[in-house]
């Protein structure tokens, strides 16, 4: 019997679905647990964080970075999110946390959203703030034998992209490998499935209030959603949202409201919806290139697919 | 001068068989000695799991058996991108009884 609970973490929704509903306490333990990890790496609002520690060190090298220790857990992060970078070609970048924070999202969203419904002003935004410097991606290194990273002094990581679901990957495969029955795991719409998929698979709604060709069924790939229909924020008299262009710092002007791929993992379709965000008008023919299978809202609401993207018979039926 | 010509042609031909044999010899020599992290399997693979802290590493945990990336270097060589997407097994549309299980939605 399947059984399945929903709960608030790392300032996301996240659910975790069991196929032997026995196996959710044990699990659950295991998912904070791992969790809490995650959190007291890489979250840009707890000044104890690693990233922050991280931020705050002064340049030790010559050509203004620095070198530091980081642990095993932000080191495999890191390589998650330059994997994203390399596969993207740089619309996915983990060093836009400045950025991110001159933006103003600079704290839990729920405080920026106090904050401006409060018309209080941020530290740093202003009608005239830039972003600055948006990418320091060159400098950003990691060297697993040294247990080192390298990186732009000052810069501040945001793993914001890829760390949910590079987590939600590696903990569905341990709760699969250490208890009895299949897992799905869904943090922040990031979802990793693991083990023995309940019959006729894993049933994923990629939209709520138009569900028709939003449904499909997945066995072991990942899913994932990235858009600007949830995380929007008043900041500087602007509307923002966090998908930023790493060219200029700034949120991406014309982009999708919502974009859902199916990856080989978590970690891949995350990488595709968020390049997908960033490309705007390019993204359905990047992603057909890449025979990526995505749903695309835009703006307006009107919907596009790209092939390996199922369609119930409903709909072909309509269309023809 | 012909016998002595075709010795010469012999002797070429049997130095360039035995260059072409260890030159085999070496290319094979280094593809077994290369470490998971040379640059022939660099990025060509997304990384995979790895323990998610050292103190938190499942002990029954098996270790993983792709290749993980050590060291990276990007935009410095913006058209050298490496990585590529793994194809992903096919997706399909669930029949109109299954319950829906989770939902993805932008964070």
């Amino acid at each position: 019997m399947i059984g399945s609970v929903a709960f608030r973490a790392i300032g996301v929704d996240c659910q975790l679905v069991a196929t032997d509903r026995t196996a959710l306490p044990a699990a659950r333990r295991l998912t904070d647990a791992r969790l809490g990890d995650l959190d007291a790496v890489a979250s840009r609002f707890r000044p104890d964080s690693e990233v922050m520690r991280l931020a705050a060190l002064p340049a030790g090298n010559t050509d203004e970075t620095v070198t530091a220790r980081a642990t095993p857990l932000l080191r495999s992060l890191l390589d998650g999110a330059l994997w994203a970078a390399d596969v993207t070609a740089g619309l996915v970048d983990p060093t836009l946390g400045r950025a991110m924070e001159c933006n103003g999202y600079d704290a839990d969203l729920a405080v920026v959203l106090a904050r401006a419904a409060a018309d209080e002003p941020t530290r740093r935004v202003g009608p005239n703030s830039h972003p600055g410097p948006a990418s320091t991606l060159p400098q950003l290194r990691v060297d697993d034998a040294a247990g080192t990273i390298t990186m732009a002094a000052g810069a501040l990581l945001d793993l914001g992209a890829t760390a949910k679901a590079a987590t939600a990957d590696r903990l569905a495969g341990e709760l699969a490998q250490t208890l009895p029955g299949g897992f799905l795991v869904n943090l922040g719409g990031d979802i990793a499935v693991a083990g023995d998929a309940p019959a006729g698979g894993w049933v994923i709604a990629a939209d709520d209030e138009n569900p028709e060709d939003a449904r499909i069924s997945i066995t072991c790939q990942g899913v994932a959603t990235s858009g600007t229909n949830r995380r929007r924020w008043e900041a500087g008299g602007v509307t923002r949202h966090h998908l930023l262009d790493p060219a200029t710092g700034y949120p991406v002007q014309r982009t999708w409201l919502q974009v859902s791929c199916v990856g080989a993992s978590a970690l891949e379709a995350n990488a595709a919806t968020t390049a997908a965000c960033v490309l705007g008008d390019d993204a359905t023919g990047w992603l057909t290139e890449r025979r990526i299978p995505a749903r695309l809202v835009s703006a307006t609401g009107d919907v596009s697919y790209t092939p390996g993207w199922p369609r119930s018979t409903s709909s072909r039926r309509r269309a023809s | 001068m012909i016998p002595a010509l075709r010795h010469a042609r012999r002797v070429s031909r049997a130095t360039l068989g035995l260059g072409a044999v260890a030159s085999l010899a070496i290319v094979a020599h280094l593809a077994m000695d290369a470490p998971a992290g040379s640059a022939s399997t660099r990025g060509q693979q997304p990384p995979v799991t790895t323990p998610t802290s050292t103190a938190s590493a499942h002990p029954q945990r098996k270790a993983p058996q792709r290749h993980v990336r050590r060291s990276h270097t990007l935009k410095s060589e913006p058209t050298a991108q490496r990585s590529t997407f793994t194809p992903a097994p096919p997706v399909t549309a669930p029949s109109a009884t299954q319950p829906t299980q989770a939902q993805t939605h932008s964070s």
